[in-house]
């Protein structure tokens, strides 16, 4: 499928359950976003990017942060003149262009972000879209914008092969037409004019479809009084006691010496 | 309508999430000849916004782009895209029940959907990237914003004429 | 008899728009069912037949609009004024088009969604999903996902949700469309063994409804008299005049064989299977020669719309070639055989017809008053709605009508119809049959129905697990007897 973030593997961080994998998630994200040493953050950095190369291979490790890569060349050539309190180490003319305190948060923010960013990319690589959305349950999310997520995720590839599928049929409409228009530049204006039909069919498609998938919704019982039942769960909390203690053991450490430091 | 229809709200959020989240990751329009694409989530945003009503367009115009972020591998930008595209529709639609009949509505709603969603872009960039960083972008955001407006306008009309029951599931 | 629905002086009315008037579909329209009965309604295109089965299940007018008035009651339960989530363990409605009607990306969730709805243990649920699976011979796809599945199967898939629910009256809107012969004969049996009150809906007359204990014609927003099988002269007539049951002499003299000559389109040691699954497609030889009707006959899920995929260049042959005759790429194929989908929507999607029609005519560089002339002849051939209506709003058969009247104006040298007969009468196929076939080449028709195809092609393919055979029409009279049980309604006699 289109939408899947998850590869394949097995070890630790894919035996966790996405409960205490989600709250660890989150926790990392507040600890990064918080303001604390440059040591602190690098060590979480580590601990993760050491994660992700365990539970996905060495190489892995660094697609996280090649996709970032443009912005955290903006961060570093940005940030430092905006920042020019502390003892300045780089002047052009009357401009302070580079300061000690300007170099220090300018690696923070690096580590902030390549941190969060590695994060995430554990987490949805670890993690199927189903135990996900369960997880988010478990931490109160109402079933019915869980079902809501759950439909949109099953209706995305459809809405990818029906925009692939139209356009293609526009163009098989018009086909043997275009030897007509190869002359032709296919300018912007050009392709914008045979976007628009394109873009107002699949929309036609799309909300067409509502009516008929609330008829189903609603066929299916969706919306009634009683009490649901789920065939689909997540293991007892119970079972997980031992997990979410060393999870809560890690965050709390981690948290100690932020606060501390 | 007068039974609260809860399938046909989930099931217009479902169909506009997928919708909004296919705009923003298959269809890119390239820009400047130097680098940059922007992507058509925006006109679905507005399109829903201006469509739908402004709890469609919450829900389903910032769970879409948060999405397509997630898919596309940049999943640690999807909460500040989920309030930045919600917000936009959100907001955008609520003036347009403001104002409705008025001129200049859609203009005036666009405007404001663009003024929180390049707000918030820069307010959620500067803390995870620095302000230098995260300004880059606003210029890139507006452009995008602007054609958004025009577009999910545009398609909007076209749609309700095409096919009249969509009224029906605007709330 | 015990009565389990009474239906009153039903009137329904689509809402107007704009541009588009709509009239009364129902007026005035009373029936009973009997308890644990099975009956039959027939009603030809547009009849309401859909609408009426969506009423009873209160979706309409709930999800459309419109003005409805009139009484139906189901065991002192008013279904009119009902939520239509609360009624579903007394009342349950397979769509015409399954496909509709999924909303999980699992068959077995799929299957589950509505006894989860209604609170039943989760264990249970296993029991009795896995049980409908079973019945319906597909437990094959208990852990497969919804997308993976072919036509039939996905019927086959919403009949085992509402097998699993076993509400006391079963609505089934043209299930018995896209069933293979066992199939149908199949799924007959277990609505009579359910012992529950069962409604069909069907545009075709089929054999195994021989058992069933009422039928109804359904015409102008009437029921007819109750009748039982076998049917009386005028009921028959009036089957016939709406091409309900299958006038084969008329259909013959329309068609006489021209075929031969060169090789329009041929396939050689095609190799197929899907990046997962078990499925595997294994075609020696396939060829269709100039002017000439191939029909491909077999059960559900033996390959056929993976053939024409192949053979249209929509899916890749891992191995073997195909050519027109020379090999040609996929993009070629693309432009030279026309698909037209089993599902129509994939098809068609412009906002009236008027534009879906002139589309190409516009592109082609016509004037405005050839394409507007063109334009209403195929409106008036095709038995469409007026130009301006837009296709949403439009019954599934007249969809169906409009993918073919589009596929018409193309002027593709082969059509390859998808089942192309389903929910449409045996008069309103035949006839687009044949329009289709004046402007191309040759034609491949994908069908369940033997008895049609012998009718009107010049070779019948069966097809099983993969692989094709040769054709059916030369066999021994006993082998014959073999494929018509196996994928053909037996002709009807009365
Ligand atoms: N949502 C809608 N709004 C307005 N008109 C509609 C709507 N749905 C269907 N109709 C119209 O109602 C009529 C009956 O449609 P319906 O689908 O009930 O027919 P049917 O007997 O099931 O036909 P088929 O054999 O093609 O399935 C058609 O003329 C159609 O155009
Ligand atoms: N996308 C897919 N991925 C994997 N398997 C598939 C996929 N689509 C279909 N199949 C399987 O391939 C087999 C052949 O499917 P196909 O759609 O060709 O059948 P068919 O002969 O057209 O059946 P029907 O009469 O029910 O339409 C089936 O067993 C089906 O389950
Ligand atoms: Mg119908
Ligand atoms: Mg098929």
């Amino acid at each position: 499928m289109i939408t899947e973030t998850f590869i394949h593997g097995s070890g630790p961080v894919y035996s966790l359950d996405p409960r205490p994998k989600f709250i660890m998630l989150v926790c990392f994200v507040v600890l990064f976003l918080a303001e604390s040493t440059l040591a602190v953050q690098g060590a979480m950095l580590i601990f993760i990017l050491f994660w992700v190369g365990l539970s996905l291979g060495p190489r892995r490790v660094l697609t996280p942060v090649k996709s970032i890569l443009p912005i955290l060349v903006l961060t570093a050539l940005l940030t430092p003149p905006f920042n020019t309190d502390g003892a300045v180490l780089l002047e052009i003319g009357q401009r302070r262009i580079l300061t000690d305190r300007g170099l220090l948060l300018t690696a923070a923010l690096i580590i902030r972000f390549t941190g969060i960013t590695a994060g995430f990319y554990l987490f949805f690589s670890t993690t199927e879209t189903g135990p996900f959305i369960l997880a988010l349950r478990a931490f109160g999310l109402p079933y019915r914008a869980a079902l809501t997520v759950t439909i949109s995720l099953r209706y995305i590839p459809d809405m990818f092969s029906t925009y692939g599928r139209i356009s293609d049929a526009h163009k098989l409409r018009r086909a043997g037409f275009e030897e007509r228009e190869a002359g032709r530049r296919h300018g912007f204006r050009h392709r914008l004019n045979n976007m628009f039909p394109v873009l107002v069919s699949v929309l036609i498609h799309a909300v067409k479809s509502i009516p008929a998938l609330a008829m189903a919704l609603d066929s299916k019982g969706l919306g009634r009084s009683n009490p649901r039942t789920s065939c689909r769960k997540l293991r007892p909390w119970k079972s997980i006691i031992l997990q979410l203690i060393a999870a809560t053991l890690i965050m709390g450490l981690a948290t100690a010496v932020s606060v501390l430091l | 309508m007068e039974r609260k229809n809860i399938s046909g709200r989930i099931a217009a959020i479902a169909i506009m999430t997928a919708v909004t989240m296919v705009f923003t990751y298959v269809v890119r329009i390239p820009v400047a000849p130097t680098r940059g694409y922007i992507n058509l989530g925006d006109v679905a945003v507005f399109f829903t916004a201006f469509t739908f009503g402004p709890f469609t367009a919450l829900i389903s115009g910032g769970l879409g782009p948060a999405i397509a972020d997630i898919v596309a591998g940049y999943s640690q930008w999807a909460p500040i895209t989920f309030a930045a595209h919600g917000l936009q529709g959100f907001v955008a639609a609520l003036i347009i029940k403001a104002l409705s009949t008025r001129k200049f509505a859609e203009p005036a709603a666009g405007f404001a959907g663009m003024i929180v969603m390049v707000g918030l872009y820069l307010l959620g960039g500067a803390f995870m990237v620095g302000f230098g960083a995260a300004a880059v972008e606003v210029p890139m955001n507006i452009l995008q914003s602007a054609v958004g407006v025009a577009g999910g306008f545009v398609l909007s009309r076209a749609v309700r004429k095409a096919y009249p029951p969509v009224k029906r599931l605007a709330w | 008899m015990k009565n389990c629905l009474k239906v009153e002086k039903l009137c329904f009315k689509y809402p107007s728009y704009n541009d588009f008037s709509s009239s009364e579909i129902l007026s005035e329209l009373s029936f009973k069912l009997p308890a644990g009965e099975i009956t039959v309604v027939f009603g030809g295109a547009e009849s309401g037949k859909s609408t009426l089965a969506m009423i009873l299940t209160a979706l309409v007018p709930l999800h459309t609009g419109g003005s409805l008035s009139g009484k139906a009651e189901l065991g002192g339960i008013n279904l009119l004024d009902s939520d239509p989530s609360n009624i579903i363990e007394h009342c349950g409605l397979v769509f015409q088009d399954p496909e509709r009607q999924t909303v999980t990306t699992e068959c077995f969730d799929e299957a589950a969604f509505a006894l989860e709805s209604l609170g039943i243990d989760e264990n249970e649920i296993k029991i009795r999903v896995e049980d409908s699976f079973e019945k319906l011979g597909i437990s094959c796809l208990l852990d497969s996902p919804t997308s993976e599945t072919s036509g039939g199967e996905k019927k086959k898939l919403a009949l085992a949700g509402l097998v699993s629910v076993n509400p006391e009256l079963w609505i089934l809107d043209e299930t018995f469309e896209e069933l293979d012969n066992p199939s149908k004969i199949e799924l007959f049996e277990i609505l009579r063994a359910s012992g529950r009150s069962v409604l069909v809906f069907s545009s075709k007359y089929f054999n195994v409804f021989r058992e069933a204990d009422a039928f109804y014609l359904l015409d102008h927003g009437k029921m007819s008299d109750a009748v039982r099988f076998p049917f009386p002269g005028s009921f028959r007539k009036k089957l016939a005049d709406a091409g309900i049951i299958p006038d084969l002499p008329e259909i013959r003299k329309n068609y006489s064989g021209s075929a031969g000559g060169s090789i329009l389109i041929r396939a050689d040691n095609l190799e197929y299977r899907y990046d997962n699954g078990e499925f595997r497609l294994s075609v020696k030889r396939f060829e269709l020669k100039e002017n000439e009707i191939v029909s491909i006959v077999g059960r559900n899920g033996c390959g056929k719309s993976t053939l024409a995929r192949l053979l249209c260049g929509l899916a890749e042959p891992q191995s073997g070639t195909i050519g027109t005759p020379e090999p040609a790429d996929a993009s070629y194929l693309n432009a030279f055989c026309a698909y037209m989908f089993q599902n129509p929507d994939y098809q068609i999607f412009l906002p009236t017809v008027y534009e879906e029609l002139a589309y190409g005519l516009k592109e082609a560089g016509y004037t405005a008053s050839v394409i507007k002339a063109t334009v209403d002849k195929t409106i008036e051939d095709f038995k469409l709605p007026e130009a301006d209506t837009p296709p949403a709003l439009m019954s599934f058969s007249a969809r169906k009508r409009l993918q073919a009247a589009v596929y018409y104006l193309l002027r593709r040298p082969v059509f390859i119809l998808d089942e192309a007969d389903t929910g449409l009468s045996f008069r309103d196929f035949i006839e687009l049959a044949v329009k289709l076939k004046k402007t191309s080449r040759g034609l491949i028709i994908i069908t369940h129905n033997l008895e049609l195809a012998a009718s009107v092609s010049d070779r019948v393919l069966g097809m099983s697990g993969g692989k094709l055979h040769e054709n059916i029409l030369e066999l021994s009279p006993g082998r014959i007897n073999e494929w018509l049980t196996d994928s053909g309604d037996m002709p009807y006699d009365n």
